[in-house]
């Protein structure tokens, strides 16, 4: 009896692992929201950047001078499911606004800012786990040496 | 001796148990109570039925069970990709469970061990704590000094044995996550300071769910069988 429920359980354990071996789609880039830069141009005035880690693709945004704004992130992820994330940036820092994923750790984990990076036990980053998300705060330093990084192709 | 029926209901009850327990998880935000600080973080209630089926079954079984309630709890409350950090925290877990299962007080010294190094290198990345850091530096101390007493009352005698057990295994169980976690995030320095907090938290929840099993074995009047261990 343990033996076909062993075997029931290696059938589904098998397609679940096909089903993630498809690549998640580049996200787009929503109207009105600036896109992702590939790197940190000498003329940007921005002081901070955040890096986004998706799967597939890697995008920077830099922390605006005044004001604020949201980047919202749409992937498909490998089992067909739509997946969003919508990060608020400021001058400040940056947050995850809102997103989609069932265990909302990723909007409960706060705003990110440069003087509370060494507070916090993710240290400068947000991760969204169910989405395979990353984003983290870099100064300009940092960002300038990061990027570009290797075999990763930029998010539009 | 259990005829193949009994013991087909048994796994079936133990099973639905577990998936009912890891609902009753979410009840408890431990998440939003520790301020957003780690994510992924759960009670692990139904670590109570792995350490009764590492004690009282085969470990077929319970490696059985265990994969029942990792597949079946992925694919009823969370997304499909979660359920490779719960095969990772169950794996570990399991392991470290087995490995203690005979020698609880052993149990009890690694944990304290670990609970030692993860302070260790939470305090050499942030000399001065602050924030989060500070609080889960304290919660590590806390669980070290659990470790501690609980080895101390092992060795007198006076606790059940499934106490080191439960927090070996859940301190292994977020062990697990973390690296899982590492393998999609992939920042070193997280590893600094996430996997510590991890490891607090498992160990005073490991407490938790070993006083838990402990309670409800002695109502059923069950003990771990002294002579097959």
């Amino acid at each position: 009896m343990f033996r076909k429920l062993l075997a029931l359980l290696l059938a589904a354990l098998v397609s679940a692992v096909s089903v993630l071996a498809e690549e998640a789609a580049v996200p787009a880039s929503e109207s009105g929201e600036p896109p992702f830069l590939t790197s940190v141009a000498p003329e940007d005035p921005a002081a901070a950047y955040v890096l986004v880690r998706m799967p597939d693709s890697v995008g920077l945004l830099p922390l605006p001078a005044e004001g604020e704004y949201i980047k919202t992130i749409r992937q498909v992820m490998p089992d067909g499911t739509e997946a969003v994330n919508v990060l608020r940036l400021t001058p400040e820092g940056f947050r995850m606004e809102s997103a989609d994923c069932s265990g909302q750790d990723c909007v409960e984990q706060g705003m990110v800012t440069l003087e509370n990076r060494e507070e916090r036990i993710l240290w400068n980053m947000v991760i969204c786990l169910p989405h395979h998300l990353s984003a983290e705060l870099l100064t300009r330093e940092e960002a300038e040496q990061m990027l570009p990084l290797p075999g990763i192709t930029a998010a539009p | 001796m259990r005829s193949a029926a009994q013991k087909t209901a048994r796994f079936g009850l133990l099973t639905a148990l577990a998936l009912v327990l890891g609902l009753l998880d979410r009840a408890v935000p431990l998440s939003a109570l520790l301020g957003g600080a780690v994510p992924g973080i759960k009670l692990g209630l139904a670590n109570t039925v792995l350490l009764y089926a590492v004690f009282l079954m085969d470990w077929k079984s319970a490696v059985l069970l265990m994969l029942t309630k990792v597949l079946l709890s992925g694919l009823l409350y969370g997304s499909l990709s979660a359920v490779w950090f719960s095969l990772s925290g169950g794996v570990l877990s399991l392991a470290a469970m087995f490995l203690f299962r005979s020698s609880p007080a052993r149990g009890a010294l690694t944990s304290a061990f670990a609970a030692a190094a993860a302070l260790a290198v939470l305090l050499v990345t942030h000399p001065r704590p602050r924030g989060q850091v500070l609080l889960f530096a304290v919660l590590l101390a806390a669980g070290l000094a659990v470790c501690l007493v609980l080895l101390l009352l092992l060795r007198r005698g006076v606790l059940c044995r499934v106490q080191g057990t439960s927090v070996a295994g859940a301190a292994a169980h977020n062990i697990g996550q973390v690296l899982a976690a590492f393998f999609i995030v992939r920042t070193p320095l997280l590893l600094n300071t996430y996997l510590p907090a991890l490891v607090g938290i498992g160990v005073l929840v490991g407490c938790l769910t070993g006083i838990v099993t402990d309670r409800v074995l002695k109502v059923l009047r069950l003990s771990p069988p002294e002579k097959k261990l």
